[in-house]
């Protein structure tokens, strides 16, 4: 093994991990499987198109062809991509989280509707823009750096740096500030969270909310090796959910783990000579298939005990 | 003495079922009150009515002359936060703990008060004092600890906050005896500003401590039933 | 003085009432070779009257008997489209009874239905297109692979949670449809399976006549798909899975009184799963060929979109659910992506204000009287009311 596969299969993992994070926390902390989260993914991805063809000859009649341009630039994809997201995640609680979070079947009506929703929005999307697959300015530059005799592109280092970034500030976030502190309680006993006046409608909000900046920073990191399309969340999202699902659901170092497994997998599997790129959803399930078969509830559970 | 709680021809059930049946009391400053009853009386939908985790759709209660109102609009347990900001402070039964957080971080929890978070690590260290069992295992898991000292840690969060109302249910309940005196004498020792209402089994912890002991039979109160022996 | 006011009690459904002669003996007719009656009637005397009444307590048969009898009677009379529409509706509708079987009545939640659908309908239109069989034994080679796909899925249900369980069913839907779009010998059609011999003959295919037949055909499979709900979920191993049916601690109190609902699951699971095999053998005849799409999410997710606007775990919600998704689907292809943006705001309305699905709002309405009247009595009576539990007005002896 290279190093350009092992970089090439982190670039997989932190994508994936990204993804799978957001699923996770959501169905541990507010107790719903958000099947919305590719469209979020998509919406960010075309919220961050759009924005940066708008503001693009703004920064260039400011900065012209300087480094601050493409620091503008980059900050603007990866802030309206963000925003977009977040937002999607405040939409998904009007809709699926609040009329129906204490009436019954909760669990399966809110999945129902994430997926409408994800479907609404995806053929909207199709409808609107059309099927043109769309490129994002790249927000690290063209080129590559030699290390060690590989080429390492620039967007996929950024990628990596940059998802692992997002992921340690969300995590501290959960460790360390208040309302971090109050999402896990609520994830570990939403009666005892209420006890504690942690109210159960308050703290979704801002779940939601991170969880869909979340998939807004994977979509506009994704986009830089990738178009953007009405499509593009469909793959994040199954891969999101298998992952979140291997790394036993609510578990967040299991879901790291998962993606970085699945990550490798899939960068191994897409150069093995006779499997090829063709084969790679084909081995994935197949090695979750197996893993189920002996760990019937994911791989979390090697890691941490916390949910009783 | 200013009336904290007043309960007043309360009913309160799970579905078609009907559990509390027109109760009524009061509760004044700084009193400490028994709750007394046998298995299935109701003493413990009592605090969960008050504290909106049952519903109830008849009569009223009052916290600090202020209606709390019933469940009819918004589904039960769906203003149990609010209300415990209000200063309801509860301690369930079964404790309801977080198992994956470590004690202090648990005990933060209970700090849901500006005030009570600016002084959280002061009063975490009172807290500790209160019960020193806890104070070596203060960084240990909490699912990882003994039935007694998560009773300790599920009383300790509820006292985090200042409330003014403090409800425990069945702090003796799975406990040794030695321990559930311990848990006992800790909360009789608390310098309490509001009220306090303990739903007990065993009268004999109660007893010549509290200021009043109600008895709950079938869902009805009995009213102050004195240090007596319950059969 | 006070004027009392009287408030009614209770509302009851509005029943159909024959008042037959109390003198004759009543003569019921049985199903041949069984004891069922075809109608539940319910005798009683009227407290008021004093009559003998005859009640007709449960009407859902009718009202299926009417609603597939004026189907089967006004389709032959629509366009050739319609026709065609109407088949697949009825195609739709049997695959969803079949997976309301799995998941409502078995409670697995599966997601391999029409994974089974297609491997059964690929394995009999190979059967016939490279072994030579003739016709009619793809009618047989679906169920066999059925049946041996379903006891493989079967296997792991009873080991993984539900959804860990619909996460392996999905990763069997997309290993089959890359398999089959791998395979040498399809690759010039992109994986489809073409020149299927059906009952439909040649030269009639896409012809009126064809799709009359077609549609008969399809006709038939409904109605053995609603014998065969029917047959499971109201007779013996749907009463042992009732009693399992909701959560952990209903199948603890079932092994406590043991009852195996594993096996029962896992039968209703393999039947079922035969039937679908069933199903895609009539689907690779009637269409004359089969294509890796039948394993595609698009596929599968209009399938549950019908089955959640109907409403899960219901015949009549499958059935129902089907008709509308299908002819939004088929019946407004020239409005393109929209009819599936309307189908995902007519999943998304059903579903944050009905309970379960369009067939389930009569009972949440009913449910939902029931509580108010309910508070509204407790409210009026006198001494903090202690008011009855609802049940209690329907007894007669109280």
């Amino acid at each position: 093994m290279d190093l350009g596969l092992i970089i090439y299969a982190l670039n997989l993992a932190s994508i994936y991990a990204l993804m799978a994070i957001g699923i996770s926390i959501l169905w541990s902390s507010v107790g719903m499987i958000n099947m919305a989260h590719g469209a979020t993914f998509a919406t960010s991805g075309y919220a961050a198109w759009f924005v940066s063809g708008a503001l693009k000859p703004a920064i260039a009649a400011t900065f012209g062809k300087t480094v601050m341009a493409s620091v503008m630039m980059a900050s603007v994809v990866m802030l309206s991509a963000v925003l977009a997201g977040a937002f999607c995640g405040a939409v998904i609680y009007a809709l699926a989280f609040l009329p129906i979070h204490d009436k019954p079947n909760y669990s399966v009506r809110s999945l129902i509707i994430t997926l409408a929703l994800n479907i609404g929005v995806v053929q909207s999307l199709l409808w609107y823009f059309g099927p043109r697959n769309r490129g994002l300015p790249k927000v690290f530059g063209f080129g590559r750096w030699e290390l060690l005799d590989t080429k390492i592109r620039y967007d996929q280092a950024g990628t990596i740096v940059g998802a692992s970034l997002v992921m340690i500030l969300t995590l501290a976030w959960l460790r360390y500030s208040r309302r971090g502190l109050e999402v896990r309680a609520m994830m570990q006993n939403a009666e005892g969270a209420a006890y504690s006046g942690i109210s159960r409608q308050a703290t979704a909000l801002p779940v939601l909310m991170l969880t869909g900046a979340l998939a807004g920073v994977a979509a506009a990191l994704l986009s830089q090796t990738i178009f953007v399309s009405p499509t593009a969340g469909v793959i994040p999202l199954v891969k999101g959910l298998t992952i979140a699902l291997l790394g036993g659901l609510g578990s967040v170092s299991g879901a790291v783990a998962a993606a970085i497994l699945i990550g490798f997998l899939e960068a191994i599997v897409g150069v093995i000579p006779f499997l090829g790129q063709r084969y790679v959803m084909f081995a994935t399930f197949s090695f979750i298939i197996l893993v189920l078969i002996f760990r019937p509830r994911g791989i979390g559970g090697l890691l941490d005990n916390t949910r009783e | 003495m200013p009336e904290i709680l007043r309960i007043k021809q309360l009913s309160a059930g799970y579905g078609p079922l009907r559990v509390l049946h027109e109760i009524d009391f009061t509760v004044s400053e700084g009193e400490r009150i028994g709750l007394v009853g046998l298995n299935g009386h109701g003493k413990t939908t009592l605090i969960r009515a008050i504290t909106h985790m049952t519903g109830w759709q008849q009569g009223s209660i009052k916290l600090d002359g202020e209606e709390i109102g019933g469940t009819r609009s918004l589904g039960a347990g769906r203003r149990t936060a609010a209300l415990v900001k209000k200063g309801i402070a509860v301690a369930p039964q079964g404790d309801a703990i977080f198992p994956g957080l470590s004690v202090r971080k648990h005990l933060e929890c209970g700090a849901h008060t500006k005030l009570a978070w600016r002084n959280r690590r002061r009063r975490i260290d009172e807290i500790l004092q209160i019960f020193p069992p806890l104070r070596s295992l203060q960084h240990n898991l909490v699912g990882k600890l003994s039935g007694g000292e998560r009773r300790m840690v599920s009383v300790g969060r509820m006292l985090m906050s200042d409330a003014r109302l403090y409800l425990i249910d069945e702090p003796s309940l799975g406990l040794a005896p030695k321990i559930s005196q311990r848990v006992m004498d800790a909360l009789w020792a608390l310098p309490v500003t509001g009220a306090m209402i303990i739903a007990e089994q065993n009268v004999s912890l109660l007893s010549g401590r509290a200021d009043r002991i109600l008895g709950m039979h079938a869902g009805r109160m009995r009213g102050d039933i004195g240090h007596v022996e319950l059969n | 003085m006070t004027v009392k006011t009287y408030y009614k009690v209770r509302r009851r459904p509005w029943e159909y009432k024959l008042s037959p002669d109390g003198k004759v003996a009543r003569n019921r007719l049985r199903l041949p070779f069984t004891r069922r009656h075809f109608l539940k009637w319910r005798d009683a005397y009227n407290p008021k009257s004093l009559k003998r009444e005859r009640r007709l307590a449960d009407k859902k048969p009718l009202w299926w008997t009417i609603g597939l009898l004026a189907f089967v009677v006004v389709t032959p009379f629509l366009s050739n489209s319609m026709i065609s529409i109407a088949a697949i509706f009825c195609i739709y509708a049997s695959i969803n009874l079949l997976w309301t079987l799995i998941v409502g009545t078995a409670g697995i939640f599966s997601l391999a239905t029409l994974a089974i659908v297609g491997v059964s309908g690929y394995a009999a239109a190979a059967s016939n297109v490279f072994l030579g069989l003739p016709w009619p034994f793809i009618l047989l080679v679906g169920p066999m692979v059925g049946f041996v796909a379903g006891s493989i899925l079967a296997a792991p249900s009873t080991r993984l949670d539900g959804l860990y369980y619909a996460l392996l069913t999905m990763g069997v839907a997309e290993i089959c449809r890359v398999f089959v779009t791998q395979l040498r010998s399809l690759t010039q059609t992109n994986g489809a399976i073409t020149q299927v011999d059906s009952f439909i003959p040649e030269d009639w295919f896409l012809q009126r006549p064809g799709l009359l037949l077609g549609f008969a055909g399809a006709f038939c499979l409904l109605l053995g798909s609603l014998l065969l709900w029917r047959l499971i979920n109201s007779e013996r191993l749907g009463l042992l899975l009732r009693t399992a049916k909701t959560g952990r601690e209903d199948e603890a109190f079932a092994e406590a009184v043991g009852i195996d609902f594993r096996r029962a699951r896992l039968t209703v699971f393999v039947l079922s799963s035969s039937a679908l095999g069933l199903v895609g053998g009539f689907y690779a005849m009637y269409f004359k060929s089969i294509s890796p799409n039948i394993f595609s999410l698009d596929q599968l997710l209009l399938l549950f979109a019908m089955m959640v606007i109907g409403g899960l775990g219901r015949a009549e919600g499958a059935v129902v659910g089907a008709a509308i998704v299908t002819l939004i689907d088929k019946g407004f292809i020239e409005i393109g992506p929209l009819r599936i943006i309307l189908v995902a705001a007519i999943m998304l309305v059903v579903t944050i204000f009905a309970r379960e699905g369009l067939t389930g709002v009569r009972d949440q309405f009913r449910d939902f009287r029931k509580r108010k009247s309910g508070e509204r009595r407790a409210q009026r009576t006198e001494k903090g009311g202690e008011a009855m539990p609802e049940e209690a007005v329907e007894v007669h002896d109280k």
